[in-house]
């Protein structure tokens, strides 16, 4: 509740663009792009996508909680073999060689993500770029990712935390509406997502 | 009483369309079989398969358990679902009443003889010609909050900005607005060709009884257009509440689910929430409610034939 009024008190002081309600994730790099927000939480990588400001983009600690807990969240991209393909002993040679060749990928510019495996960030690559070196050296070691409490698969996932409950809570807070309303109606929601 | 005579005649054209009842042929019932199977194949069986999802506790991965009607249940007592029927009817009532008075209006203007009529009918037909995504995107850029058509006008009269897709109330009149302007070349266009087989000597006639214009379009004109009015209003509301890309492209069904209707919410209950028992189950409300409208609406159109 406490991070739920901070937002809505950052609404009432006008601290929040009015618009950002209704704003896709592109809709908020193109008013970052143009000046038009002073803070933005997105992901590593986004000076490459916004070559013209890159070096006006700075990047702050991660943010800390109002009883001085630190996090922020991330997401990974994991790689899967099925027991039920038809190859699975071939599948799992090639991912073993996969595996061994895939430094270049990271390494080589093709790819605005962090890597996982702590022998790439090591890489002068990511070492030697100040962005992605502060991201390692101070979200990665704080991050968690959304299954960090799951014992198991959850598919509802997205109805709560992708484009379900949380967007639209988010979206009534950043309309001005009264926080506690706005939190029943998310938790009902909720609750119904739990129902089974 | 019947005599004698009568009853001779009547055996004998009784005997005579014995003779003429031809013998039961197959060939067409089966040349119609493969159409039948195709109709069967694309219309029934996704239909019978969705009314059985609506009884199960299915996912993406598979259909589930039976659980009776425990899905509509669990939508009577959900406040989304309420929402989404309250959206859904809003949005249905407004885009046909005011793509009706509009489609008419726009029909009558162009029944007249002037110059440019035809370039008229053709540019009016563009809303309804150009692709979902690309008018809805454009709409998207008009109605911006920053460097948007619309609120650079408005900013010019000193009024707004107005953030229309980030505020409920505007966003449904929005997704409202646009959604008419999607759809009244339609209304437009059916309009008029019911327009132009109105006998023109009927308003000669009631001109020389002294009739003024507004009496010719009420005694004349409306009458010779309802049933097509009755159509049309029965398939807007049908394509109305059946809408997925107008809100969907605008607004995702937000802010705040204000402009999440019925479809978007099966759709965020099978896709998002991976709950296809209860995605089916809105789906077939929604079809139970648009069965229900049509009958309404046929059975007045019948009384008034």
């Amino acid at each position: 509740m406490e991070a739920f009024g901070l937002l809505a008190d950052l609404v009432k002081n006008h601290d929040v663009y009015p618009a950002a309600a209704g704003y896709s994730n592109e809709d908020a790099v193109s008013a970052f792009s143009q000046g038009k927000g002073a803070l933005f939480l997105n992901n590593p990588g986004l000076s490459g996508r916004l070559p013209k400001i890159a070096d006006k983009i700075g990047l702050v600690q991660p943010l800390v909680g109002p009883h001085g807990d630190k996090g922020t969240i991330f997401w990974v991209n994991n790689i899967m073999l099925y027991k039920q393909g038809k190859h699975p002993a071939e599948t799992k040679i090639f991912l073993a060689w996969w595996s061994e060749h895939e430094k270049d990928l990271w390494t080589k510019g093709h790819n605005t993500q962090l890597p996982v495996r702590k022998s790439f960030a090591a890489d002068p690559y990511f070492q030697g770029n100040a962005e992605t070196k502060f991201i390692l050296d101070n979200y990665v070691p704080v991050a968690k990712t959304t299954a960090t409490h799951a014992t198991e698969i959850f598919p509802k996932l997205n109805d709560v935390e992708g484009e379900g409950a949380l967007q639209s809570l988010s979206q009534s807070l950043l309309q001005g509406k009264d926080v506690n309303s706005s939190v029943k109606t998310a938790a009902d929601r909720l609750k119904s997502v739990l129902e089974d | 009483m019947p005599t004698k005579v009568d009853s001779h005649a009547q055996a004998a054209s009784s005997a005579v369309t014995k003779t003429l009842k031809p013998p039961f042929q197959p060939l067409p019932y089966l040349l119609l079989l493969p159409s039948l199977a195709i109709i069967f194949i694309i219309e029934f069986y996704p239909f019978i398969n969705g009314v059985s999802f609506s009884f199960h506790k299915g996912t993406l991965l598979g259909t589930g358990a039976f659980v009776g009607l425990n899905n509509y249940l669990r939508l009577f007592n959900s406040a989304s679902f309420y929402n989404s029927l309250w959206f859904s009817f809003i949005f249905a009532f407004f885009n046909v009443l005011v793509s009706y008075v509009l489609g008419l209006a726009l029909a009558l203007f162009l029944n007249m003889d002037f110059p440019g009529r035809g370039f008229c009918r053709v540019a009016l037909l563009v809303p309804w010609i150009v692709p979902a995504v690309v008018s809805i995107v454009s709409w998207k850029w008009l109605i911006a909050d920053k460097g948007g058509l619309v609120n650079i006008i408005l900013g010019s009269f000193g009024v707004g900005p107005i953030y229309f897709l980030s505020d409920s109330g505007w966003a449904m009149v929005a997704v409202i607005v646009i959604k008419i302007w999607r759809s009244f070349p339609f209304m437009m266009l059916s309009l008029l060709a019911a327009l132009q087989v109105i006998d023109k000597s009927l308003y000669e006639a009631v001109k020389i009884d002294g009739a003024n214009r507004w009496q010719a379009f009420w005694n004349i004109t409306m009458p010779h257009i309802k049933n097509i009015s009755i159509i049309q209003a029965i398939l807007m509301i049908i394509w109305s509440i059946n809408d997925f890309e107008t809100p969907f492209l605008l607004t995702q069904g937000g802010p705040s689910s204000a402009t999440e209707n019925l479809i978007l919410l099966s759709y965020r209950y099978t896709f998002g929430r991976n709950d296809v028992g209860l995605g089916s189950a809105v789906a077939i409300l929604t079809l139970i409610l648009l069965m229900a409208l049509s009958t309404v609406m046929m059975r007045q159109q019948a009384k008034g034939a």
